[in-house]
């Protein structure tokens, strides 16, 4: 009874609120009729009706500026407006839902049927457009929610189903509202900033390419659910991009990025700033692309510290501690093989147990530095928590949205674009191990003089994957090449020997490296390091939007892992340019 | 709309940037053409010939569905192509390699470069992409010279470069005025027209203009500026029968320049017409298979043409040993009925008062366009050339083209087809009917409106092609009135169909459209009279299966 009182009260604050805030409210109005008469009409004859329905509509602002040797290349800017449905079937145990239907998947209907995941709507529609819109997107989305749940029941018929893992969990109806004034932008002010950075580059003829990029985005986003999970939010996020491409004088391609990003376009660094981080970016290329090879594999104890702690934490570690569901197909289950090391392992130690985890979207800054992946609720309208995800080592729970797995019954706030992502990821570490970098660079040493090695290894700089696959591969025409299923080699890496010194050396890629490889961790350092990136969607490879990218951000301190191993680059490497650069 | 506003001051900016400087940009791009010229000439296998071509984009769209504007925006970019050729003009990497099914070389020959003129950052880009488009030049040439020397001599040993006369023009760059604020109304208004038939369930009318300047430079002297903008207006609309055939229809406008573009009078008097005929559509009944006499209008005719024939008489065609060459042996030979003419040209940009789209003054090779007279009095006389030799055909006519982005290669411009033996319509119109009667058909069926076509060329699938009708009316021999049909698409093997052309109307249609194939999309036309075939060939068109919206269409007048 309490509770009930409470949601009328929060209902009448926040709609007055969410009609001061949308122009008129006619377009969550126009959700809300729409949503009425499908929740009370809607059915084929001798068919379910849906006992779910969800709109979303979010009007998309891009603004994107390139440049390269002080020339623009790029300076767009774009606006749209999207909406998709999604429509569920049968009951909150067993719906439509977590099956994977390859043939659809692969070919989509050939029936000419209405969009109605991401479908274009008119930037200025009104109510009545609105309502039209809605009507033919949810008409579609509910013969496709039946006709995927025919299949789903089909496929079990002659299967004993051992997982009976609901397919959803219900939710309360609530209102939300997170709205603030977007920061407007004078995109040719950042594409003069880009030209400005970029221009450094045509004084570097040994540099063979590289581009400067500024991206901002806004959504405004309008959410309704038939469980009365009714939300207005506004999200944006911007950042910085500089990645340069190079050959070493034995032809081996080289690439290294700058790269900052935050919320607000208006908490960029300045153009003081980035000419410097610029500055320092070239002189580290051109220190690399003169450093010697590495010309034997390692094995030993390594330390990760700067971006290199926060970027290997991201790349094998933070993808495992999202909950994935396994998927039905037609043929069984489907599991995504590649990120599910923690999906069983809830209650089994994965770190040391002198280090915790945490997910807080809820915090903005790390100390000053903002954080990246910040937010009030998620895009199911879920209130955004803070979930302690390792405890002294051992694993307690996985970021989730309204998809229960075996081991994870509720959503904790984490349904991000296409499935549960993390958002900001805090290590911590118990005072006792949390050392200055001297004293973990000390504490190598004197392994190495253990294991009689004669160096060891420090990592301060790694490839980010995203800048790797949308910047660097075609800067380079292709000469750089993800490699299938390979975490991408260190970008700066140090011999370091006994007496301290550090010595720069290229051509190293990394042996094997596992979720499991980070209990090898002995120390922790002092300081954190705070990566703010886009990660790439860990949902199954094939369902929805597997590809979309996040913002989200790792704070990590550096780390001393017990033993890991690289190896040298031993590939062909591409001639160089057989005509010298024009500048030269 | 601030999105707008905002766009055009970008637009403006840049272009007037674009224009103060285009002249550098031939500059710079030839010193450092040269430049690579000079020193590749050090290597062992030098290329013989560099050509670049540089395409400045600017695209801008505005589109509008039932009434509200959907998408607005504006970009451009500037994409370098580079054909870089080594060995001889009789021997080069550009030759095919036979037995080859797929090639995974991922070289690219296409860059992007910035859209200012910064002479440091073109050159640059410049360099490093001939370099890169270089190396891979030679690892195919030595693949060429190989595969030549393992498989059986060839049956056309032509060269694979023609020697032109290097031509320098260069045309001035103009702005193209529109008045996008009026354009947005006028759009959301005709769009708005489709709200009045609740069935008509997609409803957009588009307007966008494309402008390049085309720079084209290479090693044999020739640079070349051309300026070509074109203006799109589409009308678009689609409804669903009972039986949840989707019926779309369009209605496109095609101009070069802003006073060219219909006027708001035209645009609602055909969005009306348009949605009286998709009634029609809806209800008509559903046609079957049928193989009788036809008539097709002009449009129709053109469209057909294109596909039969005009891919047919793509010169470079004639010596992929994969391709079907239909008529390389019919030099000289009686191939249509004797009355026909049919020609290229693309020196023409309008005819009969009507816009042909498939205009331009050099091709992308830097050949100036030139008519091209394909079948006189129905014997056949010329294939559509590149500067890529066919035997018997040493020289370009100007028709290497292709989007900015691909390899040139011989493709279509305006497709002309006359006769000599014209009637009026009405006469055209008894010998259909006679033709019926003759063959013992119920009816004939006459095209009125296409949408487009496709066909294939190759000989590993039968050579058919495929043309998608929009209007299709059965006229009956006895005389009852005639009754619009849906859902056939017009098939057939070219040779069988180009025999059965019996007479032609003395009316003129023409279409403008989008030529898509391995060289990108092209503008080009097709314009003919409209044709008596007297034996055609119809199949089922492809039907949706899907059922109509289950519930009805919200009442708009429930907006409180």
């Amino acid at each position: 009874m309490k509770l009930f009182a409470v949601a009328i009260l929060l209902l009448q604050t926040a709609v007055s609120e969410v009609q001061a805030n949308s122009n008129d409210g006619s377009a969550m109005r126009a959700m809300r009729d729409e949503m009425k008469r499908t929740i009370s009409q809607l059915q084929i004859e001798n068919l379910e009706k849906p006992y779910y329905v969800e709109y979303s509509l979010v009007r998309k602002k891009s603004y994107a500026a390139k440049a390269e040797n002080g020339a623009v290349s790029v300076c767009d800017d774009n606006e749209y407006v999207r909406l998709s449905v999604n429509v569920r079937i049968g009951d909150y145990k067993f719906d439509n839902s977590n099956f994977l239907d390859f043939s659809s998947f692969f070919f989509g209907s050939d029936d000419d049927e209405e969009r109605f995941i991401g479908r274009l709507i008119p930037l200025d529609a009104d109510y009545s457009t609105l309502r039209r819109e809605l009507w033919l997107a949810t008409d579609a989305a509910y013969k496709s929610a039946l006709e995927t749940y025919t299949k789903k029941v089909a496929s079990l018929k002659n299967r004993v189903r051992k997982d009976s893992t609901p397919d959803f969990i219900p939710a309360k109806g609530q209102i939300s509202v997170d709205t603030f004034p977007l920061p407007e932008i004078n995109l040719s002010d950042f594409a003069g900033l880009c030209r400005d950075i970029s221009a450094m580059y045509s004084k570097y003829p040994e540099i063979y390419a590289s581009q400067t990029s500024f991206e901002y985005s806004t959504d405004e986003l309008l959410y309704l659910n038939s469980e009365g999970v009714e939300m207005q939010k506004n999200d944006m996020y911007s950042g910085i991009e500089i990645a340069a491409y190079t050959q070493a004088g034995d032809g081996m391609p080289f690439g290294n990025f700058y790269s900052a990003y935050a919320i607000n376009p208006l908490d960029l660094p300045k153009k003081d700033s980035l000419m410097k981080a610029n500055a320092d970016l070239i002189k580290s290329i051109s220190a690399i692309v003169q450093a010697p090879v590495l010309d034997e594999p390692y094995s030993g104890p390594m330390l990760f510290a700067g971006q290199a702690a926060g970027e290997i934490f991201a790349q094998i570690f933070a993808p495992q501690l999202i909950a994935q569901r396994d998927m039905l197909t037609e043929q069984g289950k489907q599991a995504n093989e590649r990120y599910s090391a923690f999906q069983n392992k809830i209650g089994g130690r994965v770190l040391p147990e002198f280090m915790s985890v945490s997910d807080d979207p809820t915090s903005a800054k790390y100390g000053k530095t903002p954080l990246f992946g910040n937010y009030k609720y998620d895009d199911q309208g879920m209130n955004a928590q803070k979930i302690v995800l390792v405890a002294d080592g051992y694993l307690k729970n996985l970021l989730s949205g309204r998809t229960p797995t075996k081991r994870v019954k509720e959503s904790n706030g984490h349904f991000r674009g296409a499935g549960p992502m993390i958002s900001n990821l805090l290590v911590e570490t118990n005072a006792d191990h949390a050392k200055s970098y001297a004293d973990m660079k000390a504490k190598m040493m004197k392994l190495c003089k253990d294991r009689e090695l004669p160096y060891g290894i420090v990592i301060k700089k790694m490839m980010n994957p995203n800048i790797f696959a949308t910047v660097l591969y075609s800067l380079s025409s292709g000469l750089l090449m993800p490699k299938f299923n390979q975490i991408l080699g260190p970008v700066e890496a140090y011999r370091v020997y006994p007496d301290g010194r550090e010595e720069l050396v290229r051509g190293v890629d990394f042996g094997s490296f596992s979720p499991q490889s980070f209990k090898d961790v002995i120390l922790c350092g002092k300081n954190k390091n705070v990566l703010n990136y886009y990660m790439s969607g860990v949902v199954q490879a094939l369902s929805f939007a597997g590809s979309r990218y996040t913002n989200v951000s790792v704070v990590v301190p550096d780390l001393l892992f017990e033993d890991a191993e690289i190896k040298p680059n031993d590939e062909d490497t591409p001639k160089l340019p057989l005509y010298s650069n024009p500048e030269n | 709309m601030k999105k707008i506003f905002f766009g055009a001051i970008i637009a403006a900016m840049m272009f007037v940037n674009a224009k103060a400087l285009n002249a550098e940009l031939l500059d710079v791009a030839k010193s450092e053409m040269q430049r690579a010229y000079q020193e590749l000439q050090k290597q062992p296998q030098p290329p013989y010939y560099i050509g670049y071509s540089i395409t400045d984009v600017y695209n801008r769209r505005l589109s509008s569905s039932v009434g509200k504007i959907e998408t607005a925006d504006s970009n451009r970019t500037r994409v370098l192509d580079i054909d870089l050729r080594v060995g001889s003009p009789a021997l080069d990497n550009t030759h095919i390699i036979r037995g080859q099914r797929m090639s995974f070389s991922i070289a690219p020959t296409s860059f992007a470069l910035p859209i200012e003129n910064n002479s440091t950052a073109i050159k640059k880009d410049i360099w490093l992409a001939t370099d890169r488009v270089y190396k891979s030049a030679l690892e195919t040439f030595d693949k060429v010279v190989t595969n030549k020397k393992v498989k059986v001599a060839e049956e056309d040993s032509s060269a694979d470069f023609s020697i032109e006369k290097p031509v320098q023009y260069s045309e001035p760059v103009r702005e193209i005025n529109i008045d996008w604020a009026r354009w947005e109304d006028l759009v959301n208004r005709v769009s708005a027209e489709f709200l009045k038939d609740n069935r008509i369930y997609f409803g957009k009318v588009s307007l966008s203009l494309e402008t390049l300047v085309k720079y084209y430079l290479a090693t044999d002297g020739t640079e070349i500026r051309q300026f070509q903008p074109f203006i799109r207006i589409y009308i678009s609309g689609s409804t669903k029968a009972d039986d949840g055939m989707s019926l779309p229809l369009y209605k496109s406008y095609f101009a070069f320049l802003p006073e060219q573009m219909p006027s708001e009078a035209t645009l609602m008097k055909d969005v009306n017409e348009l949605m009286v005929t998709l009634k029609q559509l809806r209800e008509a009944p559903l046609m079957t298979t049928y193989s009788g006499p036809a008539l097709m209008s002009g449009e129709a005719s053109g469209v057909f043409f294109h596909e039969i024939f005009g891919h047919r008489v793509e010169g470079h065609r004639q010596k992929d040993p994969d391709d079907a060459q239909t008529f390389k042996n019919s030099l000289n030979q009686l191939v249509i009925s004797p009355v026909i003419n049919v020609t290229f040209d693309p020196t023409i940009n309008e005819m009969n008062g009507k816009i042909l789209s498939g205009y331009y003054k050099f091709d992308d090779e830097g050949i100036p366009s030139q008519r091209v007279s394909v079948v006189e009095r129905g014997i056949f006389k010329n294939f559509l050339m590149s500067r890529s030799p066919i035997q018997g055909f040493e020289h370009s006519n100007g028709h290497g083209r292709k989007e900015y982005g691909s390899k040139a290669c011989s493709r279509q411009s305006n497709l002309i087809v006359k006769s000599e033996k014209i009637m009026p319509m009405k006469d055209l119109r008894q010998l259909l009917l006679d033709e019926a009667k003759k063959q013992g058909k119920e009816f004939a069926l006459y095209f009125v409106d296409v949408q487009g076509g496709f066909t294939f060329t190759g000989r590993a699938i039968p050579n058919s092609f495929n043309v998608n009708p929009l209007l299709v009316y059965k006229i009956y021999v006895d005389g009852r009135p005639d009754e619009m049909v849906r859902g056939v698409d017009l098939i057939g093997t070219p040779l069988t169909t180009f025999s059965h052309i019996v007479a032609t109307a003395d009316d003129f249609g023409v279409f403008n459209g989008i030529c898509g194939a391995e060289s990108g999309s092209v503008p080009v036309s097709a314009c003919s009279p409209t044709l008596l075939v007297s034996k055609i060939e119809v199949q089922k068109k492809k039907k949706s299966q899907a059922k109509l919206p289950i519930l009805d269409a919200p009442q708009s007048n429930v907006n409180p």
